[in-house]
């Protein structure tokens, strides 16, 4: 029994992975499939030495499914190369190394040795397990260990900084260095806190904590600060978007405070595969850095696979569920022996997928369990006793989702799968450089869903397998986020005339704020005189409008079960709405706007409910245009309106409407920026029998093209905005009940644009989805070309008839007996398009390296 | 062509943020500064530095507790607290008004009061400053009269007052000057005593269950911020002599409090 996935609107808010219907977990596995399984591998007489497994489960697959594999990619095994101990590395750290076996060094870390003893910031792009820690902390306990300065170490959650000071403590031990490493978080004791604002050598925190906690009260810390040496950021790459263009300010802050307590620290950092470390780490430190990028450290063979699931049914597109592919490639290497992790991009299918496994291996419960689930939300310490047992080996497989995708040090294993593509390139490496063992072979296994990225990817391993990773973008004169931190550091030091924070004016920004009454100039001086905390009000995960929370009220309980953040507010939990929590229904009885809080009652309910909204752009500014004759491209200011109007009830699995409802919430607005296509008039109506065609090939073309800019810029989907109307805020386009499309007025009624009364010029705008916008737009121009090209080869090439939500978004039975297919139209569209879309750009022109 | 742009130029950055946030509404009146020396009966000690001086005689009751009273139980109370070293004479009962409640570099302590026994009065000194730019010279007022071999006594002091000050005097680069002296912080000893009894330990609290202290029209401290930020912003200065008496009476209550907080020691609570 293989579960479909079913086609579902996209529209369903992206909190709550759960609301799908179709992905209830089934029941256990019938007997026939796991015979099939144990037939695969009788074929296969298993080798006795299990260093050749990896190889016989490539081999059973590639002799059993050619078909589904849609890419491979073989990276040849490499020798390592070494370079000597730097000569100024202390003695006992040169014991310490030798007594762990360490006799040389690779030849990365001893350039990031040399580029840091010559005072240049340096960043260092390795893959994992490449010993990219050494070499930071080799520089770091030198220095430290010599003449007692200090370092930070920055990592992006807690738990990787509780790892780090357990490597950094066995080194300093076995040399007997006398550094204290210590953390510095939440989690900290108070009376623990002044110790290690006094005595830690080496503090390990993280961005949010450097934020709230260390740079507003850098008072306490001045000691700290004043011999402040090394700043180690790792992960780099996880700092992007708006989390980096933040993290650039804390850094800002960071360096401004230094500067105050006479110290210029000098940044090491590391970073994952990604197409512009370089230019990231430059853009974060706001200096040159110097780039680290070819590793010495030995590598086994490493295979990886793109793997497409079975069509099933072919008129409507749909393949095999990802979940039964991904649990049977794992059962083949758990039964061969192989140490396996399986990725899910939620929780709900880490539960699935590990009870699928657990049934096959787990069945005897005398026995210690060989598979384990790892996911968010567990409690530390059951997290750490996964970690042990991952490491010690005691464990077959375990099934997770990206909170095991940092560099936690679980061991070495064989085999990874990723149950359905993780969203970005560079997140799927780095889920692939969980497996991969320096004497063995490693397979890293992409098992497609029937999204679209994943069936793009599928089609174009090439873009995947190939040596392209994403450019890893920030904004750090993102105007909002840059405002937050002036706030947070004129608070945390006065500011004077002449200095200058970021690229803005901030003689501009700090007068704003004398405005508002929030500082005061004095002089050359500018004062911070409210009572409040502003880093508290600052979240660098996000840009924060205020998050919602969900509460429970069934049978007079108040339990908060849910957060949702503010832009998905709007369209999940309107009064009214079946809201989905781990796939069981509530409704939304009461939505507080203002005290942004919902009140929800544990339902019955045989139907789910989607938000009918409107979205209306007005183009306020634009900065650049190509202008050709059949269409133009352009980019600028937009004023984004959405309105939620209401909402349809949905029947499950048969998907029959059931009803309407009205919501009543004020209309949401933001100014951001935005780039977008629009086809001249009279091109249109030469490609077009009706202004209905044309909207529905508009719509398509609109889906696709949202999709893809996500793709090529390192963003999630819901990073951008996407919508058909005309640039004045007239009207904006929306699939209709009946799968036809309709223009709506701003007021929300239905327009008849087949008349000549309406004005007809549709465009496509994709936008950044952050008040403000967060830099995504100008280089989604500069691609302009490459963004309508792959669309164009996206929708061209898909596997469906007349349009799926693997190309132009779900299509609705009706529609299929129309004049032309929604596919037909947004092709027609996207050549229209293309005209305006200068040839492919490479993508590495842009990169400053 | 379809779409109009507005404009054509990149808005300035002043017209950017005024698009994306919204602008908060400033009645910036400038209100009219009476003298604040007259007003509060004090004098300009330093340039935009005030100083608002008071004696109060022993005889004086804050509540039911006679400050003579209170005095007088100093010895005992000091050495319940394992401070015998300390000569009631040299106890400075010590409490500021800040621009903020959370702490953090960004507060500032613009009223200091200081008070101490000085034979038959309790001479109370406020300082206040009116700008920054005097911030460092009422530290060195701080340090000329809580000096060397003071006891502070304050209320919370430890967590709050006293790492405030600190943190004020290494941003201007200077020294602490509360560094290195005794401090009694009152909040520990009436939590031992009284937690039991009473709904909490605030100051306001201890004043009207211990001294039976009920102040009449006071400012509440929750709002000496906004009252501070007024007078920064538009020069509003009404409302600062409210704050000061606000303030004496947090210093005379410190005071009062001696004699509750030793008989309690006395009959066993504490």
């Amino acid at each position: 029994m293989e579960a479909f996935d079913g086609i579902h609107r996209a529209a369903q808010p992206l909190t709550r992975p759960s609301t799908q219907p179709a992905k209830t977990p089934a029941a256990p596995l019938p007997e026939k499939q796991i015979d099939l399984v144990d037939a695969e591998l009788a074929a296969y007489p298993l080798p006795g030495d299990t260093k050749h497994r990896a190889e016989t489960l490539i081999a059973l697959l590639a002799h059993r499914h050619p078909e589904r594999i849609a890419g491979e990619l073989v990276i040849p095994a490499r020798t390592a190369r070494h370079a000597e101990f730097p000569p100024g590395l202390d003695a006992r750290i040169v014991t310490a190394l030798r007594a762990r076996g360490i006799t040389q060094l690779y030849t990365h870390q001893r350039e990031a040795w040399d580029h840091v003893s010559s005072g240049r910031h340096t960043v260092v792009v390795t893959p994992t397990s490449s010993g990219k820690t050494l070499c930071y902390n080799l520089p770091v306990l030198n220095a430290v260990a010599g003449t007692r300065v200090k370092a930070l170490y920055l990592f992006p959650t807690k738990a990787l900084a509780q790892d780090q000071v357990a490597e950094l403590l066995e080194l300093n031990a076995a040399g007997a260095l006398g550094v204290r490493a210590c953390t510095f978080d939440g989690d900290t004791p108070g009376d623990a806190r002044r110790a290690v604002r006094t005595h830690g050598d080496v503090v390990v925190s993280n961005p949010d904590m450097l934020h709230t906690g260390i740079l507003p009260h850098h008072t306490k810390w001045a000691q700290f600060f004043e011999t402040l040496r090394y700043v180690v950021i790792d992960e780099l790459h996880t700092y992007r978007g708006v989390f980096g263009s933040h993290m650039a300010n804390v850094l800002r802050r960071l360096r401004r405070i230094c500067r105050f307590y006479g110290s210029d620290p000098l940044f090491i950092l590391c970073s994952a595969t990604i197409a512009n470390p370089g230019q990231l780490a430059e853009r974060l430190l706001g200096e040159p850095v110097a780039v680290v990028a070819d590793s010495g450290a030995p590598q086994g063979k490493k295979v990886l696979m793109v793997w497409n699931p079975p069509v099933r049914n072919a008129e409507l597109g749909l393949r095999a569920s990802a979940r039964s592919q991904s649990t049977r490639i794992a059962r083949l290497a758990v039964k061969l022996g192989l140490k396996t992790i399986v990725f899910a991009n939620s929780r709900l299918e880490v539960e699935v997928l590990t009870k699928y496994l657990k049934d096959v291996f787990d069945a005897d419960p005398r026995l210690p369990a060989r598979v384990a689930a790892y996911r968010g939300g567990y409690l530390p310490t059951e997290r750490r006793d996964k970690e042990r047992k991952l490491r010690a080996g005691g464990l077959d497989c375990v099934v997770s989702t990206s909170a095991l995708e940092l560099g936690m040090d679980i061991g070495a294993l064989d085999v990874c799968v990723l149950n359905g593509y993780p969203g970005s390139v560079a997140g799927a490496m780095q889920r692939f450089g969980r497996a991969g063992r320096r004497q063995r072979t490693a397979l890293g296994v992409l098992v497609a869903s029937s999204n679209l990225l994943d069936q793009y990817l599928a089609r174009h391993p090439e873009f995947f397998l190939g040596a392209s990773p994403e450019h890893a973008r920030i904004d750090p004169d993102q105007l909002l986020i840059l405002m937050d931190h002036v706030r947070c550091a004129a608070f945390e030091l006065p500011f004077r005339d002449g200095e200058s924070f970021g690229g803005e004016d901030l003689r501009a920004a700090l007068d704003y704020l004398a405005g508002e009454g929030v500082v005061h100039r004095e002089g050359a001086n500018w004062h911070w005189i409210t009572d409040s905390y502003p880093a508290n009000s600052v979240s660098l995960r996000a840009l924060a409008e205020g998050n919602f929370v969900a509460i429970d009220v069934t049978d007079g309980r108040r339990n908060v079960i849910a957060e949702v953040d503010y832009s998905s507010a709007a369209v999940t939990l309107y009064e009214g709405a079946i809201y989905m929590i781990q796939s069981a229904p509530w409704q939304v009885e009461k939505l507080d706007w203002v005290g942004r809080k919902a009140y929800l009652r544990r339902v019955h309910a045989d139907y789910y409910t989607d938000a009918i909204d409107y979205t209306r752009l007005k183009i306020l500014a634009e900065f650049d245009a190509d202008e050709q004759a059949r269409a133009r491209c352009a980019h600028g200011e937009v004023h984004v309106v959405r309105r939620v109007a209401g909402y349809k009830k949905i029947r499950y699995y048969t998907h029959e409407n059931i009803g309407y409802g009205n919501v009543n919430l004020p209309d949401q607005e933001m100014h951001t920026t935005a780039v977008w296509w629009e086809a001249r008039p009279e091109a249109l109506e030469r490609t077009f029998g009706t202004r209905h065609e044309a909207l529905d090939g508009f719509l398509g073309a609109a889906y696709a093209l949202h999709h893809i800019a996500a793709l090529l810029s390192l963003a999630e989907t819901r990073d951008i905005g996407r919508a058909v109307g005309d640039g004045n805020g007239e009207w904006s386009a929306v699939v209709g009940p009946g799968g036809r499309p309709n223009a709506r007025a701003a007021d929300g009624t239905e327009l008849d644009i087949a008349r000549g009364a309406v004005a007809f010029r549709p465009a496509i705008f994709l936008y950044d989805n952050y008040p403000g916008g967060i830099g995504m737009s100008a280089p989604l121009f500069d691609l302009r070309g490459e963004v309508i090209g792959r669309a164009t080869d996206l929708v061209a090439h898909c596997a469906c008839k007349d349009g799926c939500p693997a190309c132009v978004g779900p299509v609705l039975a009706d529609s299929r007996s129309r004049e032309s297919s929604p596919r037909a139209a947004a092709l027609r569209v996207l050549d229209l398009l293309q005209e305006a879309s200068t040839p492919l750009q490479q993508p590495d022109a842009r990169a400053v390296q | 062509m379809a779409p109009q742009p507005a404009a054509t130029l990149p808005p300035t950055l002043a017209e950017r943020i005024a698009r994306t946030r919204r602008r908060a509404l400033s009645d910036a009146r400038a209100h009219r500064t009476p003298d604040l020396a007259r007003i509060t009966s004090g004098r300009w000690l330093a340039p935009q530095l005030l100083l608002v001086e008071r004696r109060l005689p022993l005889c004086h009751a804050q509540g039911h507790v006679r400050l003579d009273l209170a005095r007088s139980s100093a010895p005992c109370l000091l050495e319940s607290l394992g401070a015998h070293t300390c000569d009631p004479e040299r106890m400075v009962f010590f409490d500021t008004e800040t621009s903020g409640l959370a702490g953090g570099t960004g507060t500032i302590a613009f009223i200091v009061g200081l008070a101490r026994f000085d034979r038959e009065v309790l001479r109370i000194r406020q300082l206040l400053i009116t700008t920054f730019a005097a911030e460092s010279a009422l530290l060195d007022e701080i340090r000329s009269f809580a000096s060397a071999g003071s006891c502070l006594v304050s209320y919370n002091g430890k967590s709050f007052d006293a790492p405030l000050i600190r943190t004020r005097a290494r941003l201007l680069r200077g020294q602490d000057p509360l560094g290195g002296l005794e401090h009694i912080d009152l909040l520990h000893p009436v939590r031992r005593a009284f937690r039991r009894d009473w709904p909490d330990c605030r100051l306001r609290t201890a004043e009207e269950r211990a001294l039976g202290f009920s102040r009449v029209d006071d400012l509440p401290g929750s709002q000496v911020p906004e009252v501070f930020r007024r007078f920064m912003r538009f020069g509003d200065s009404a409302p600062l002599p409210r704050v000061l008496e606000h303030n004496r009476h947090d210093l005379v209550s410190l005071a009062g409090l001696l004699y509750p907080l030793a008989e309690a020691h006395r009959s066993g609570d504490a």
